[in-house]
């Protein structure tokens, strides 16, 4: 009669604000979390929709939480997982019971507590209040021993009356933002440093589809360096799902920027060739933007005027999400997202060969474009030749 | 046979546990002791003199620390020249930072074996003990130091200095005689046995670096890799046989090569003296950076180096800007190393490829 059973109860913030695409929203996260289980679903598992939360429940019993959350919890728009019970009784006396047999297992250290209720059944006879007064009332009677505190309690015991009613204390937090895909996408120029990986992620956490690109320079840069960028996005990957890595030939063009421009102006103008290549890709692939990894004043190529100098190149809007983000931060999130370790490697990318130890940090906007209309005619071909013998690689 | 001894070493067809007091035990003890005397024999000592490692870089270890530590509550000085491979230079560096020694890391080979008989005298005064460390064969150019002179010299100026020679590059290629040096590092897989075997002779009292069950004298504890032990014998013996024959047959590959000189213009051997491996060569191609070259030659399906690969991945001045050549040389060599499993055709080959490689690579960067 007091049954219940443990579930998870997967949390979605921003995406119920969202109210002409919440259906669509909520459509690709179930899509996303099916898709994560898959492997260990034997038809036991459902994901159900439950008024603002998913339900992830075991047909059999207890759900084994310790081997779906690592599958899960990388996925983009989900804000949080709560360790809850699950119960079909819906009469206050008999959730007071089952609250207080939930609670009196989790509350050995706490010293006070207090109860939080959601109801989202706007049909259920008591208040959120009156319930949580009903079962705060019960479990203080029931000699655990703990005092009420509504202001700082050790521990929460939540019920939420869905379709169902739900009881948990525990919940581990999701990489909040919106649904992978859903805000659009962004062609990502991928170097094997630390910032681009951490821009993509961010990107790709605020909804933007991923399109990885990367520049190698065959024989200038180690093999190793290319598999340093593939082991990237593999890492990418596990938050976005399969994932597919341009690779783009740049020795050609490379070797014509050396023997054609100013050793100082050198990194501005190679950028300026892979926003070019990189531009071409999203037409190609119908995406709206370039996302770079450039952090302001991190090295010359990128003060201000030397971002300001990239903007020409193209016609996508160049998002840079670490624009204002300090190093050690960058650094941070890239330890927290896996990608700190393969990053450390100390394979050389393209962008640091042939180049000037101190170049130009301001450059000119006007000469840059005006030396580069001089030798367009001549470059175009090879940036197109770059971009048609692109190598393609899907990585999950 | 019923085997009920897996916590010792769980069951193999090759070799169990050594230590283990039954039949099979007893017959993988005899395996490691047959080939403890295929090396004893090979280098000329004593078998309990041998102690077998986990290759190159454990047995200089063992002979640096494991002597320095042996030798801590003495004065003692420790010699080794600047382009010795990192696992001599880095347990030296430790030693000293420790306290336990002082290290001297400084050429003293360039003119051997001449003036290096004053070289221990003059420090004679200053250290009661000095250890000399030096490799047979240098694994960066091939130059052949002739430790065996120079281990005679030293002791004659001075008897109490300790010689320890890394033999890594030269053992089963060059010929070497153990009566006058301390000890002796060598390495299975530099001569086609397997990785993660080697050994070291020390003639003189060393500590362990490890403690345990007491093998190896105590000097070197844990299971002995038997299987790997004994196939590290088999070639050993197999190649000590035939030294000159496959030198002769290297030094005809080497040769191929090194006429790539009088084809391109801007190339060099980087080679000191007149004792070089013929199993090593090291050339320089004006121009182009070495490990470019590499890369290009590596998809044109010829793998070389350019140095030690243990320290391919460190950014420090290069070994041969160390021994003198410049930086241009320094930063455009590559390494080329062979065995008796290369053939003429394959120099040929390689030759042709090289060849082309340097000149694409050449007209890429405009030299």
């Amino acid at each position: 009669m007091f049954d219940a059973k443990k579930v998870l109860l997967v949390k979605y913030g921003e995406i119920s604000l969202r109210k002409g695409n919440r259906a669509h929203f909520e459509h690709e996260l179930l899509d996303a979390i099916r898709r994560n289980i898959k492997d260990i679903n034997r038809g036991n598992l459902r994901v159900l929709r439950e008024q603002g939360r998913f339900l992830i429940e075991d047909t059999n019993g207890d759900i084994d939480a310790a081997a779906i959350l690592p599958r899960i919890r990388f996925i983009f728009g989900i804000t949080g997982f709560s360790h809850a019970i699950k119960t079909d009784c819906r009469d206050i006396v008999d959730l007071c019971v089952i609250g207080q047999r939930f609670f009196s297992k989790h509350c050995e250290r706490a010293g006070s507590f207090k109860i939080e209720t959601k109801r989202s059944d706007k049909q259920y006879p008591l208040t959120s209040t009156e319930i949580s007064a009903a079962i705060g009332d019960y479990i203080w009677k029931s000699g655990l021993g703990l005092k009420v505190d509504v202001r700082t309690p050790d521990i929460i015991l939540w019920v939420e009356i869905r379709n169902h009613v739900y009881f948990y204390i525990e919940s581990d937090r999701g990489e909040g933002g919106l649904p992978y895909g859903s805000s659009g996408k962004g062609v990502l120029l991928l170097s094997g440093g630390f910032d681009s990986p951490v821009a993509g992620y961010l990107a790709g956490r605020r909804g933007v589809e991923i399109l990885p690109v990367y520049f190698h320079s065959p024989p200038f840069v180690s093999p190793r360096a290319q598999e340093k960028v593939n082991d990237l996005a593999r890492e990418l990957a596990r938050f976005t799902g399969r994932i597919t890595l341009c690779t783009v030939n740049f020795t050609e063009v490379q070797l014509f920027l050396r023997d054609e421009i100013a050793e100082e102006k050198l990194t501005i103008f190679l950028k300026r060739a892979m926003l070019r290549i990189a531009s071409m890709l999203a037409e190609k692939k119908k995406a709206q933007c370039l996302i770079t990894g450039d952090a302001i004043g991190q090295v010359a190529s990128q003060t201000v005027h030397s971002l300001a100098a990239m903007e020409s190149a193209t016609q996508f809007p160049i998002l840079r999400p670490l624009a204002a983000v300090d190093k050690q931060d960058i650094i941070n999130t890239a330890i927290r997202i896996g990608t700190y370790e393969i990053s450390a490697r100390p394979y050389e990318d393209c962008c640091t060969i042939f180049v000037a130890k101190h170049p130009e940090n301001r450059p000119h906007t006007p000469t840059i474009e005006k030396i580069e209309a001089r030798i367009l005619d001549r470059l175009e071909p090879l940036l197109i030749q770059a971009f048609e013998s692109a190598k393609y690689c899907e990585i999950l | 046979m019923i085997y009920f001894d897996n916590a010792a070493t769980t069951f193999s067809h090759d070799f169990v546990n050594p230590s283990s007091p039954h039949g099979l035990g007893f017959h993988a003890e005899r395996a490691l002791s047959n080939a403890r005397g295929v090396f004893a024999d090979i280098l000329n000592c004593r078998k309990e003199q041998i102690i077998f490692t986990s290759g190159g870089t454990e047995s200089n270890n063992l002979a640096l620390i494991g002597f320095a530590l042996a030798y801590r509550r003495q004065s003692l000085g420790i010699f080794a020249e600047p382009w010795e491979h990192p696992s001599v230079l880095e347990p030296i560096r430790f030693v000293k930072e420790q306290g336990y020694a002082s290290a001297y890391i400084s050429p003293f080979s360039e003119t051997l074996p001449g003036p290096l008989l004053s070289f221990p005298e003059a420090l004679s005064k200053k250290h009661e003990i000095q250890l000399i460390s030096i490799s047979h064969v240098c694994h960066e150019t091939g130059c052949i130091n002739d430790v065996v002179a120079l281990a005679k010299s030293i002791k004659r100026g001075n008897p109490a200095a300790v010689v320890h020679v890394d033999g890594t590059q030269g053992f089963c290629k060059e010929p070497i005689d153990l009566t006058d040096i301390d000890m002796y590092s060598f390495s299975a897989h530099k001569c086609h046995g397997p990785s993660g075997v080697g050994g070291l002779v020390a003639k003189v009292r060393i500590l362990p670096l490890m403690y345990g069950g007491g093998q190896e004298n105590g000097l070197r504890p844990g299971t002995e890799n038997v299987a790997g032990i004994s196939a590290f014998a088999d070639t050993a013996k197999a190649l000590h046989h035939s030294i000159d024959a496959n030198r002769r047959d290297a030094a005809e590959i080497k040769n191929v090569l090194k006429s790539i000189i009088n084809e391109l213009p801007d190339v060099f051997v980087n080679e000191r003296g007149n004792a070089v491996s013929p199993y090593i060569l090291n050339m320089s191609f004006l121009g182009i950076n070495g490990e470019t070259l590499i890369h290009l030659l590596s998809d044109n399906g010829l793998c070389a180096s350019m140095g030690a690969a243990c320290n391919s991945r460190k950014k420090a001045k290069p070994p041969l800007e160390l021994m003198g050549f410049d930086h241009a040389r320094a930063l455009s060599a590559v390494r080329f190393s062979f065995s008796f499993l290369n053939t003429l055709e394959e120099a040929k080959a390689a030759k042709g490829i090289i060849i082309n490689c340097v000149k694409q690579l050449r007209k890429m960067v405009g030299r």
